[in-house]
């Protein structure tokens, strides 16, 4: 039987409690022998989240022996991930900041049960790849503003009365946020993103909440606490230099 | 992903609940987000909009494994260093603090409110003995051995929540000892060595047929 969750609000998918259970039962050799299995379609693969349980129990229970041999691979999985999303090319250091990250994940074993980190890791029992995201969402944000790498392109200062010149190209980002990318759109949509993730602040901030989270003008002026027109013309500085970048492409 | 409670929950929670709610964050859920936590909605709508981008920009939810198992990078050579450290830390710290009550006294035990009579009332209710519902009581049965049917049936005969049932047998040994039926003797309880669930019931002196009955519960 699984450990229960301390936090209350989370539930494991079922099938990863069944795989839990499953695994509990399994000897040293075995579980070792199902921790290096790396085919996803394997009958014997653990997923992470099995993996980030029994890895806590096995730490709680004193099993060091269990943790050495899960953890690397748990470290691993993870460092693979972190290759292919924060890759060399994304900023300056990336091997530094995908150290950090697996160094704090592995830090969230040996803290786990103590004052502030009671239960972060139930997180990771639920959605390892999600959790994963939120940790390394908040160290490349934070590595990027520390190293001031993130230098805000010049505002478009004549927009005012443009209109939106782009509407098809981020009604396409907006049904990739979605649907997924066709195949079409996934040769340079990705390009575009990037080129989106550089736009000033202000205009980042109204493209994704009007165009891809999909706030209607009125709430995004809102969040953004300004009023409609203000919203309408970063939409359109905004486009005008998306636009210019797609005809680079 | 519910999110019911929002008081207490801080931010580093928060976003990892919206991180976890959906693979693109979209209007409704921010609004949700920033009606639970009001105090953090300028935070998590930068985050959403972090979020949404980075989940346009690397879009599989699939596990990224390595090529090959036996093979270790530098880097997570170091961080298993740390680790290795840490965990020995962990384990001196431990060693060298007696065991805190505090720690458990959170985990209730759903047997402390029975007196002698209510828990030999339970022991006919679940056709066991007492030796074997001392055990239950007592956290001397390993929890990850006790199949969880068993653990679900212990607790809807106790009219008691399932996962608090599986949070108490998972306590520790030490904070067992404020039921009022326990211990006649004078010295303090000491932890034992925990059993397997088929070792308690075969160890408890059960008949054939509370073995087998009790056996049979299988996830």
């Amino acid at each position: 039987m699984a450990r229960p969750l301390l936090n209350k609000n989370l539930a494991r998918p079922p099938g990863i409690e069944r795989k839990i259970d499953i695994a509990l039962t399994q000897d040293w050799a075995t579980l070792s022998r199902r921790a290096r299995e790396t085919n996803p379609q394997s009958g014997d693969f653990l997923p992470s989240e099995c993996l980030v349980h029994l890895l806590r129990d096995a730490i709680r229970r004193g099993e060091d022996r269990i943790a050495r041999v899960l953890m690397p691979q748990l470290l691993k999985r993870a460092e693979a991930n972190l290759e292919r999303t924060v890759p060399d090319s994304r900023m300056r250091d990336a091997e530094s900041v995908r150290h950090e990250i697996l160094s704090d994940l592995a830090m969230m074993f040996t803290q786990d049960g103590t004052e502030g980190h009671e239960d972060e890791l139930d997180f990771y029992e639920c959605k390892f790849l999600r959790a994963l995201r939120f940790l390394r969402i908040d160290h490349v944000r934070k590595a990027l503003s520390e190293r001031k790498e993130l230098t805000d392109l010049p505002e478009s200062g004549d927009g005012q009365d443009e209109p939106a010149l782009d509407d098809e190209m981020l009604a396409r980002l907006s049904r990739m946020a979605s649907i997924g990318p066709s195949q079409e759109d996934a040769l340079y949509l990705p390009e575009v993103i990037k080129a989106l993730d550089k736009l000033p602040p202000d205009q980042k901030r109204a493209v994704v909440l009007r165009r891809i989270i999909g706030h209607t003008e009125e709430q995004t002026a809102k969040i953004c606490k300004v009023d409609k027109r203000t919203i309408r013309y970063r939409l359109a500085a905004a486009d005008k230099q998306l636009k210019t970048m797609k005809e680079d492409l | 992903m519910i999110m019911t409670a929002a008081t207490q929950t801080s931010l580093r929670d928060a976003m990892y609940a919206m991180s976890l709610a959906k693979a693109v964050p979209d209007a409704e859920l921010l609004d949700e987000f920033a009606r639970l936590y009001p105090k953090y909605a300028d935070a998590l709508t930068e985050f959403a909009i972090e979020l949404a981008i980075d989940s346009l920009m690397h879009r599989s939810d699939e596990e990224d494994v390595p090529a090959d198992a036996d093979a270790i990078s530098d880097v997570v050579s170091r961080v298993m260093s740390q680790f290795e450290n840490q965990l020995f830390e962990r384990r001196q710290a431990r060693a060298a603090t007696p065991p805190a009550r505090a720690a458990t006294a959170s985990v209730e035990n759903p047997f402390a409110a029975l007196d002698r009579q209510e828990f030999r009332a339970l022991v006919s209710q679940l056709d066991v003995n007492s030796a074997f519902l001392s055990k239950l009581r007592d956290r001397t049965i390993e929890p990850i051995s006790i199949p969880k049917a068993y653990c679900r049936h212990l607790a809807q005969e106790m009219d008691e929540d399932a996962d608090a049932m599986a949070a108490h047998l998972y306590a520790p040994q030490e904070s067992v000892a404020a039921g009022r039926q326990l211990y006649k003797a004078e010295g303090k309880p000491a932890a034992t060595a925990r059993q397997s669930f088929e070792e308690a019931v075969k160890t408890s002196g059960l008949s054939e047929e509370q073995q087998r009955r009790l056996l049979s519960f299988r996830d």
